[in-house]
């Protein structure tokens, strides 16, 4: 600004303007009360995870809608800012950073990407603003970066690691892995092998296999993986990585010589359709087939009716997440951060997939995570899970002690 | 052990392939207009998506798979021919660094309008019924698809290989890259050649995305790792070189299959590894400067 010559036209835009707002804020002041609460959710909506930020933005924006139809809160009308963060944890603060101080938002829903998940909750905890996220689930958030005003309704990647441990370790002697090369399947395969020494002293991880994330050739990887002969293979692979892994890996027979259990998101099922094979062990977060229950079939009926997609499981959480944080500001004695931050974490929720409530040592929600074997289920225009498995978080999530120790050691 | 390589050796070879049809139309236009096309990627990108809308309408058969690898490079040849005409021939007596930049804009804007078109989520093709399943090698499956693709790759080599050498298109492209003011000066409608030239290249291009379409997933972002690899096969084979372009893609697919053997950690690192060892002994490439 300081560069740029002031003229008398400009001076005359500046006062206008600078009347304008003047007179702008004054009514909103006095109308506070009736003013909407912003809430502010940035998430990657360019990059290799925008199709799940897209079904969150979705899933926000009916929870939203919904709760307006019934009044607001507190005779306040929610509002929702959404930015894209394209995967870039730098961009992902700076937006947020944005909707704080200059959009004067109230509180923050979860972005998507763990990298930018770790540089929102930075954000929020700088601006001490709430946030509930609902796709970033890397065990540093709960771990070190903990503060009060975070909270998570995702099944924490050690959660996942040991429930994938205890689904398939107890049968099975020799594990091989595979997962993209990034921070998140390194700490998987961790996890994993740390709680496979509890589950099955006698099982041993094989064989290692890393590609790059977007990979287009899983083949040699492939070949690799059939020749080393494992009783299973465990993936960390996912989304387009996972369905090209598969695709490749069908006519080489590897379903039909060794059992294999995944990471699966609804988005892979949707994507492969009947070139899913039956009989693979797959790993899900909140699957909406996963939970047999009216306020589930309820849910999935009027996304569908709105989007026109069925909903996945990100649309779950999204909705959930946003309710969560609803909840919270009707709870509250006042608006201020940590008002709701302690109502959200004495709340005892009524989720899609049931009681949902906040433990106090790292926010973590006690969600469910689902382990079950691919296959045609009814009502299901793709693929989903059969003899499905709900793995509850209280025998998968670590001891208080354990997370202290955690942040203790960074 | 020794069937282990050979499986390994195979599906390196089929990597190799559509690697070579993509990178091939790449070595073309940066041998014989000079411009590094970073939207050769987006042009393979665009293939796939137009393969998935095709196969979607056939609703995954035989003819669906044939009409796909025919209409979408056709679409995409057009799609490069427009490119070169309306945006690089305004530019062609500028640095290099303009083309660059150009050609770059074209990857986003590439990028945005498929995402505009098809949306954001991921895509799969299946293959075509008539490919789908496997033949055995020595006792061992491979997928018949591969088979298809090995094919195809040898064929599109040995047609570019036939009409660089044996017709008079051939020979001015071969003069072009040496001398393109002489072949200019020569009565030789120079832009014209030039438009053809990219208009191969990006057929090239969309002949790969079609073909590579069943194999893997379609997905914005499929651009880059083909762009990088391809520019890798266009140094290391010498650019302007289809021999060389064959040669080198080979060796990628094959290095990379065979590495992943003795050091799985080092996967991703081979073929960056193999392009040093080109540029430190042998910068011109391996096939040197000729078509």
């Amino acid at each position: 600004m300081s560069g740029l010559p002031i003229t008398r036209r400009t001076m005359a835009l500046a006062t206008s303007a600078a009347i304008a707002t003047a007179l702008a804020s004054a009514p909103g002041k006095a109308l506070a009360e009736g003013a909407p609460i912003k809430i502010g959710l940035t998430t990657d909506l360019t990059g290799i995870a925008a199709t799940y930020a897209a079904a969150q933005v979705n899933a926000v924006k009916l929870a939203i809608e919904e709760i307006n139809a019934a009044g607001g809160i507190k005779g306040r009308k929610l509002e929702l800012l959404v930015r894209d963060s394209q995967l870039k944890p730098a961009l992902g603060a700076s937006l947020t950073r944005d909707l704080i101080v200059r959009e004067k938002i109230d509180y923050l829903i979860g972005p998507d990407a763990s990298s930018v998940g770790v540089a929102v909750s930075g954000v929020a905890k700088q601006y001490k603003k709430v946030v509930v996220m609902t796709i970033p689930n890397t065990p540093r958030l709960v771990g070190e970066l903990f503060h009060k005003y975070f909270f998570t309704i995702v099944p924490s990647g050690t959660m996942l690691a040991r429930a994938m441990a205890e689904g398939i370790g107890k049968t099975n002697n020799s594990i091989a892995f595979i997962g993209g090369d990034y921070e998140a399947s390194h700490q998987a395969i961790q996890y994993f092998g740390e709680w496979l020494t509890k589950v099955n002293p006698k099982a041993k991880i094989t064989a290692q296999q890393w590609p790059k994330l977007g990979e287009p050739d899983f083949t040699p990887y492939i070949t690799q993986l059939i020749s080393a002969k494992p009783d299973i293979v465990f993936s960390y692979l996912w989304g387009a990585d996972l369905i090209a892994f598969i695709k490749q890996a069908k006519p080489y027979g590897l379903f039909d010589k060794t059992k294999f259990a995944t990471l699966l998101f609804l988005d892979d099922l949707k994507a492969l359709g009947d070139d899913m094979p039956d009989g693979i062990i797959g790993q899900m977060y909140a699957p909406p087939f996963g939970t047999n229950s009216p306020a589930m079939a309820e849910f999935i009926k009027k996304y569908q009716a709105k989007f026109n997609s069925f909903p996945s499981d990100w649309a779950v959480m999204g909705y959930d997440g946003m309710r969560i944080l609803a909840d919270g500001i009707r709870n509250a004695a006042s608006m201020e951060s940590d008002a709701v931050a302690e109502a959200i974490e004495k709340l005892k929720f009524d989720g899609l997939q049931g009681p949902l409530t906040f433990r106090a040592v790292d926010h973590q929600g006690n969600v469910p995570s689902f382990l079950g074997t691919t296959g045609k289920v009814a009502g299901l225009p793709f693929k989903g899970l059969v003899d499905i498995q709900r793995i509850p978080a209280e025998s998968v999530w670590p001891t208080p002690e354990e997370i202290l120790a955690q942040r203790k050691d960074k | 052990m020794t069937i282990d390589i050979l499986i390994q050796l195979l599906s390196g070879v089929s990597r190799g392939m559509i690697l070579f049809v993509v990178a091939s139309g790449l070595t073309l236009i940066f041998g014989v207009l000079r411009i590094p096309n970073f939207c050769h990627g987006s042009l393979y990108m665009l293939s796939a998506f137009a393969t998935y809308s095709i196969t979607t309408v056939f609703g995954g058969s035989n003819l669906g798979f044939l009409a796909s690898l025919i209409v979408a490079p056709l679409v995409v040849m057009a799609f490069g021919a427009a490119i070169e005409f309306f945006l690089l021939r305004r530019i062609s007596n500028r640095e290099h660094l303009y083309q660059l930049i150009v050609t770059f804009a074209i990857t986003l804007i590439v990028a945005d309008g498929i995402k505009l078109i098809w949306g954001g989520s991921y895509r799969s093709v299946s293959y075509p019924p008539m490919l789908e399943g496997s033949l055995s090698v020595l006792g061992r499956p491979f997928p018949q698809y591969y088979v298809l693709v090995i094919a195809a790759g040898i064929v599109i080599a040995a047609l570019l290989a036939l009409i660089i050498e044996r017709t008079r298109f051939g020979r001015v492209l071969s003069a072009a890259v040496i001398d393109p003011e002489m072949v200019g000066a020569l009565g030789v409608n120079v832009p014209r050649l030039y438009t053809t030239v990219f208009a191969l290249g990006a057929w090239l291009a969309g002949f790969g995305g079609a073909l590579a379409a069943p194999i893997g997933s379609i997905s914005l972002g499929i651009d880059n790792s083909i762009i990088i690899e391809s520019f890798a096969v266009v140094i290391i084979g010498g650019s302007g070189s289809i021999v060389g372009a064959f040669a080198a893609a080979l060796i990628i697919g094959i290095v990379q299959a065979l590495g992943i053997m003795v050091a799985p950690r080092l996967a991703i690192g081979f073929i960056f590894i193999a392009l040093c060892a080109v540029l430190l002994l042998r910068p011109q490439g391996l096939l040197g400067r000729r078509v």
